[in-house]
């Protein structure tokens, strides 16, 4: 079985989540990201995370005969996990996978579905913001979402599974995040999303307006939508004067709410 | 994806095409078996499927043996780690494929053995032309009583998914049985340690269009003897009730038989068995019936 995992960055993915035809359709019109309606209603929608949930069960062997038994000739398989490259990265401020209860790595994931023995080779994804004139928008490289950064990732994320898993051919994939790109307003706008909420979270604090999370989320949101309803995204690059001015917008935003 | 046919093109073209549209992402390969008929019909039959997307095998059988036979071919071109099969005629709606494997996926996750286990689901029915309306299978309970009964647990193989290795313990279908012969095959399925689950999902996966007509009321009689003599001691122990009962609608199937084909002696040949069986019952139809009339 040939699997495909989209592996991130995970600021591409989040906060607005591509549905599974999305993810699909932004890889190759031959996969699909299975749905696991079989633990409960709506799982799957979203990513596949739940296979990162320790929940007693074997999720993670039935997935994977899911995938063997459900994919062939006609589709193959997608895994969505948004977090693996940054894993890979060991991103400090990376929050994702902390939640209640207990929850395993997503290369752990990968590692256990490989580990069923299904699965002859996996085409790794990740998506980057293309090379750029780095003083017109320095943000991506300093986010580390630049099409450097992601080989990088890829190439320590293939030689990990490699190293443990030397029977399977691991191919890399670069997606450039571009406007040619399907679904590109919805990954670019998570990664200004994501770029905005670290530079914002600790001054907004500073200033006493201490809004929760998704407070400062929400108010992002609202400013990327006025953004994209008046065309003004479509105009790059989005460089330091346009952030400044997003990051301005989303204080009065604060303000008045 | 087992198909047997006989001399119904167009009801094939249909059921293929329902195959076809299936939202389940995985291969399918479809098994065809025409029992025999006349060459037009089969150069028709390889053409539909030459014009499809899915791959799949033609047999023929050189004159015409018979549902049991064909099927027993079928079995034996299996080749996949699933099995599923279609009638002619009969249709597919595009999510039932997708929701019976999430279903054994399920039945997976909750640590059941499903080299044990077939998949049905509801299904709309229509007969003759008459209104049609969605049939649920009760799966809860003994299965081999309801089997024999056939009110809530209906032995159609066209509603099923299983493993191919479920369809190899059972065996072949039995050559004697004309009629019956997948009611004979879901008896032994049951009774060899299977078990028949239905995902709880509300709506109907398939459609079956039935007709009565050209259906031989002797012959569904002789069949429905030959499965109570096979099965004799396992209907009895249920007791003697039970037993009128599924003597009962033996003989009002081919009452029903005979009415469509418009055989009215035979009809009330068999309406006078049915009383015999169960005259309760037989009196509860009979009530029905002048009601309609009425009506």
């Amino acid at each position: 079985m040939q699997i495909h995992v989209l592996a991130g960055f995970r600021k591409f993915l989040r906060p607005k989540i591509l549905t599974p035809e999305e993810a699909g359709g932004l890889i190759d019109p031959i996969v699909r990201a299975p749905r696991a309606y079989w633990i409960g209603r709506g799982v799957g929608d979203e990513y596949h995370d739940f296979l990162q949930e320790e929940a007693g069960d074997q999720r993670i062997e039935v997935m994977a005969e899911a995938l063997n038994d459900e994919f062939g000739t006609r589709f193959q398989p997608l895994l969505v996990l948004a977090d693996l490259l940054d894993e890979s990265d060991g991103d400090p401020t990376d929050t994702s996978g902390q939640g209640e209860g207990e929850q395993r790595s997503q290369f752990d994931v990968l590692s256990g579905i490989l580990r069923c023995g299904y699965t002859s080779t996996v085409e790794l994804y990740a998506l980057a913001l293309p090379r750029v004139n780095e003083s017109e928008e320095p943000w991506i490289e300093s986010d580390g979402i630049d099409a450097g950064s992601a080989r990088d990732g890829l190439s320590r994320l293939r030689k990990s599974i490699v190293e443990e898993f030397d029977q399977i051919a691991v191919s890399t994939n670069l997606v450039e995040v571009t406007p040619e790109t399907p679904f590109f307003y919805i990954l670019y706008n998570n990664a200004l999303a994501s770029h905005l909420a670290r530079r914002l979270s600790e001054p907004v604090a500073d200033c006493g307006l201490l809004p929760q999370a998704d407070l400062l989320a929400a108010a992002i949101a609202d400013v990327l939508s006025d953004w994209n309803s008046r065309g003004l995204m479509a105009r790059s690059p989005i460089g330091s004067k346009e952030l400044d001015t997003m990051s301005n917008r989303v204080y009065e935003v604060l303000l008045q709410r | 994806m087992l198909i047997p046919h006989y001399r119904d093109v167009k009801g094939l073209a249909k059921s293929v095409a329902s195959v076809v549209d299936q939202t389940w992402t995985g291969d399918i390969r479809l098994v065809v078996v025409d029992d025999g008929s006349p060459r037009v019909d089969f150069q028709r039959v390889e053409a539909l499927l030459e014009e499809q997307p899915l791959p799949y095998q033609l047999e023929r059988n050189a004159e015409n043996r018979g549902r049991p036979y064909t099927r027993n071919r079928l079995l034996d071109n299996i080749d996949g780690d699933f099995v599923a099969w279609l009638d002619a005629d009969d249709v597919w709606y595009s999510h039932k494929l997708e929701v019976q494997f999430s279903h054994i996926n399920r039945l997976r996750l909750t640590g059941e053995d499903i080299s044990r286990i077939w998949v049905t689901c509801n299904y709309d029915w229509q007969r003759d032309g008459a209104r049609c309306y969605q049939v649920n299978q009760v799966t809860e309970g003994d299965q081999l009583r309801e089997i024999f009964l056939g009110e809530r647990l209906r032995c159609y193989l066209w509603t099923l998914v299983g493993a191919a290795s479920t369809f190899r313990r059972v065996g072949q279908f039995d050559e004697k049985l004309p009629r019956l012969q997948d009611v004979d095959y879901f008896i032994r399925f049951v009774r060899c340690g299977g078990k028949i689950t239905n995902p709880p999902y509300r709506k109907a996966l398939c459609k079956y269009e039935k007709s009565d007509l050209g259906r031989c009321a002797h012959e569904i009689r002789e069949c429905n003897a030959t499965l109570f003599k096979k099965y004799r001691s396992s209907v009895e122990r249920y007791g003697r009730d039970y037993l009128s009962t599924v003597k009962f609608k033996a003989e009002t199937l081919s009452a029903r038989y005979a009415k469509h084909n418009r055989a009215t002696l035979a009809r009330a040949y068999y309406i006078s068995r049915a009383f015999m069986a169960n005259p309760k019952l037989t009196a509860g139809l009979t009530g029905r019936w002048i009601l309609d009339v009425l009506r």
